[in-house]
């Protein structure tokens, strides 16, 4: 009784190692494909946080100047446990025609309160299509500006972040590049 | 045959152990599939919100080049005489009547804020790496939604009249390398208007 006993526990264990190395095998490959997936989860974060903070950087604090805002060749920094190169594209929006409501004069009510009957008020607005080059110039004119200075410009702005994880090789960049685009007017 | 009972414990014990570990490893790949989910709608919303900004930044400048049309478009939403002076003492009646309010200005104002006016020409840009396409039902573009008066003072330093509008934009993006769809995000900025002397 005793020497099955032990007969069958040996089988039970060479099984037990068998099914063991069969679970674990996959669960290891399955937990270092997690692992480096966690690496690049987080350097794709710092990476999309990189973006937006030159993206704001861009449309809040920098003066409206394309050439100064253009960055057009990769440019390499470190961020936390992240190699970035990033570009920044601009190009200039034409805004040729601008639509304007215009109103057609009447006496100043008394008090300040509106006293013209809607519809015939509704028919006293008027859509004007004006050139915006001509409406720039005299609004220039008018305030007594600096023409150069005091433009009314537009520019479509492409950030382009490639990331890796810090330690990888260089082929881990292009695997998924973040791409932010946004439009920046001179204010 | 207390040993006879006890003869098949290993196996149980093995299957259970690789069971347990399973079931954690298994959680481990979920967690990490749901981050990286979120990292893609977080990349989405960022695209659109930028999209947004730029038609805020689109309806700022053409506010600042026609501050006067967009100071009277206010006026007449609240009610007021778009030529009545808003300078000095002269304070506007309090009882204002609903009848007398009209969008139209605005509207006409709000016409050309958006990008089937100006479409965003950079997508392109870059390279064939760094494309992004515009698809038939997911644009990348944005339009500015809403330009209304909230509220308004007298202004303590000239007396003037100031109103207080918010400025909405839909931005709308599509990355096709992260979302089947197209996804929107709404940007709302407050803004003051008042009509200059000059």
């Amino acid at each position: 009784m005793t020497a099955r006993h032990r007969g069958v526990t040996f089988v039970e264990i060479m099984l037990g190692v068998l099914i063991m190395s069969m679970a674990i095998l996959p669960i290891v490959r399955m937990l270092s494909g997690v692992s480096s997936g966690t690496k690049s989860d987080r350097s794709e974060a710092e990476a999309l946080q990189f973006a937006c903070d030159m993206m704001d950087n861009i449309l809040m604090k920098m003066e409206y100047n394309p050439a100064q805002i253009a960055s057009p060749t990769w440019q390499i920094v470190e961020r936390g446990h992240t190699d970035i190169r990033y570009q920044v594209l601009v190009k200039p929006v034409p805004w040729p025609a601008i639509v304007k409501p215009v109103i057609r004069y009447h006496p100043t009510c008394a008090n300040g309160v509106e006293t013209t009957p809607v519809g015939q008020l509704e028919d006293d607005i008027l859509s004007e299509t004006r050139d915006l080059a001509t409406i720039d110039k005299e609004t220039v004119d008018r305030l007594g500006l600096d023409a150069s200075k005091n433009d009314f410009d537009l520019c479509d702005v492409k950030v382009i972040v490639d990331w890796k994880p810090k330690g990888t090789s260089d082929s881990e960049f292009m695997k998924n590049p973040i791409i932010l685009i946004s439009r920046k007017a001179r204010l | 045959m207390k040993n006879l009972r006890r003869k098949g414990l290993a196996i149980p014990l093995v299957l259970m152990f690789v069971f347990v570990v399973s079931v954690y490893f298994f959680s481990m790949a979920y967690t990490r599939t749901e981050t990286r989910r979120q990292g893609l709608a977080n990349l989405n919303q960022r695209q659109a919100y930028y999209m947004a900004m730029g038609g805020i930044q689109q309806a700022l400048l053409k506010i600042r080049l026609l501050h006067r049309e967009a100071y009277d478009a206010g006026s007449l939403i609240r009610g007021i005489c778009p030529f009545f002076n808003p300078y000095g003492d002269n304070l506007v009646a309090s009882d204002l009547s609903a009848s007398t309010k009209t969008p139209k200005a605005r509207n006409i104002f709000m016409t050309d804020l958006n990008s089937g006016q100006l479409p965003v020409s950079i997508l392109n840009d870059g390279g064939a790496d760094f494309a992004m396409p515009d698809d038939d039902e997911f644009k990348w573009g944005y339009e500015v939604t809403e330009l209304e008066v909230s509220t308004y003072y007298t202004s303590a330093t000239d007396g003037s009249v100031r109103q207080v509008a918010k400025v909405t934009a839909l931005g709308s993006s599509y990355d096709p390398r992260t979302s089947k769809t197209g996804r929107r995000e709404k940007v709302t900025k407050s803004i003051e208007l008042h009509r200059k002397i000059q």
